[in-house]
């Protein structure tokens, strides 16, 4: 290669820098960022795998808090009904009083039906711990 | 590849974050959108959805991107097989300054001067008319090299080209844009 066709090369670059610099434009968010986020379809991610499981859990704690319920409540209502049944208000009240003053008994001595209620309500208490747990966390990554 | 990538990619595949991928958006967006801009002539609109398809099928891949080479060099690489699938779909002529067939030139595009004036400053070039007249593989190496400023490594990670074809696009591109300056009168 010649000197002349150095320059040429040489004039070239130089005519293509100018050239060049007024197409390095800078290109503003102008909306496109909210129009790609708007676009993003759901994806599979372990986060997403969490959220689901503790939905489900939402739902076999509603059941298991029905049931725990219902233990409890029939639980109290064997003990304090055992020698008959009364709706009166003054029989009610007599029976809460009974039932209270008997619930030291109940904790240290628990019947079967007792401890069902019990681990109902601790299972009960871990799916709401971890749904609200895991709502916390989404929500500071979102 | 930027720190500040590497944490928020981090964040999107390990918790699916939108709102750290929208970050990573906003600081790469404007690359990308000019990159396509210039190989749709200009068309704003082709090349916004094109970017927005890029971005989308990043979010969706984003498990696949094993950092060797930069993000942004990944981001180009999508855009670059997005636009070539599209031209595939529309069959669009590529416009070159070597093919002389009527097809290949569309007259409303290629009549009007390249030239325009502006006020208070001196004549302007408008680059998609200029750039009309290379190759589509020649428009696409002298964009990423000599506006976005990707090495001929980079090139060849965007477009798969072989370095060697790369660096003789780029020779042959830079050498028909300059003869199309001079012939217009830019200077």
């Amino acid at each position: 290669m010649n000197k002349e066709d150095n320059m040429m090369n040489i004039n070239d670059e130089v005519l293509l820098e100018s050239f060049f610099a007024e197409a390095r434009t800078d290109v503003t968010d102008d909306g496109f960022v909210e129009r790609v986020m708007a676009a993003l379809p759901e994806r599979q991610t372990s986060f997403a795998t969490l959220r689901r499981w503790s939905k489900a859990t939402d739902i076999v704690g509603g059941i298991v808090l029905a049931v725990g319920a219902a233990l409890i409540v029939g639980n109290y209502l064997s003990t304090v009904y055992a020698d008959g049944f009364s709706f009166s208000p003054s029989a009610v009240l007599v029976n809460a009083m009974l039932f209270l003053h008997r619930l030291p008994d109940h904790i240290m001595m628990p019947s079967l039906q007792q401890l069902l209620s019990i681990a109902a309500a601790a299972v009960v208490l871990m799916t709401l711990f971890i749904q609200q747990f895991a709502t916390i966390i989404r929500k500071q990554l979102l | 590849m930027r720190s500040a990538d590497v944490i928020l990619i981090a964040q999107v595949v390990s918790t699916g974050s939108h709102r750290a991928f929208a970050k990573l958006v906003e600081a790469h967006q404007a690359p990308v959108r000019r990159f396509l801009l210039r190989l749709t002539h200009g068309d704003a609109m082709a090349a916004d959805d094109l970017a927005q398809e890029t971005f989308i099928r990043a979010w969706q891949h984003m498990r696949d991107f094993r950092g060797l080479s930069g993000f942004e060099t990944w981001l180009m690489r999508i855009a670059y097989r997005l636009f070539l699938d599209e031209q595939r779909k529309t069959k669009q002529p590529a416009l070159t300054i070597d093919d002389n067939s009527a097809a290949a030139q569309p007259a409303a595009f290629m009549e009007q001067s390249p030239v325009y004036a502006v006020p208070g400053a001196a004549l302007k070039m408008d680059i998609d008319k200029a750039m009309a007249t290379l190759s589509t593989d020649e428009r696409t190496c002298v964009t990423l090299q000599c506006v976005e400023g990707y090495s001929i490594k980079d090139i060849a990670s965007i477009t798969q080209m072989n370095e060697n074809t790369i660096k003789s696009h780029l020779a042959r591109g830079k050498r028909h844009l300059a003869e199309y300056l001079r012939g217009n009168g830019y200077s």
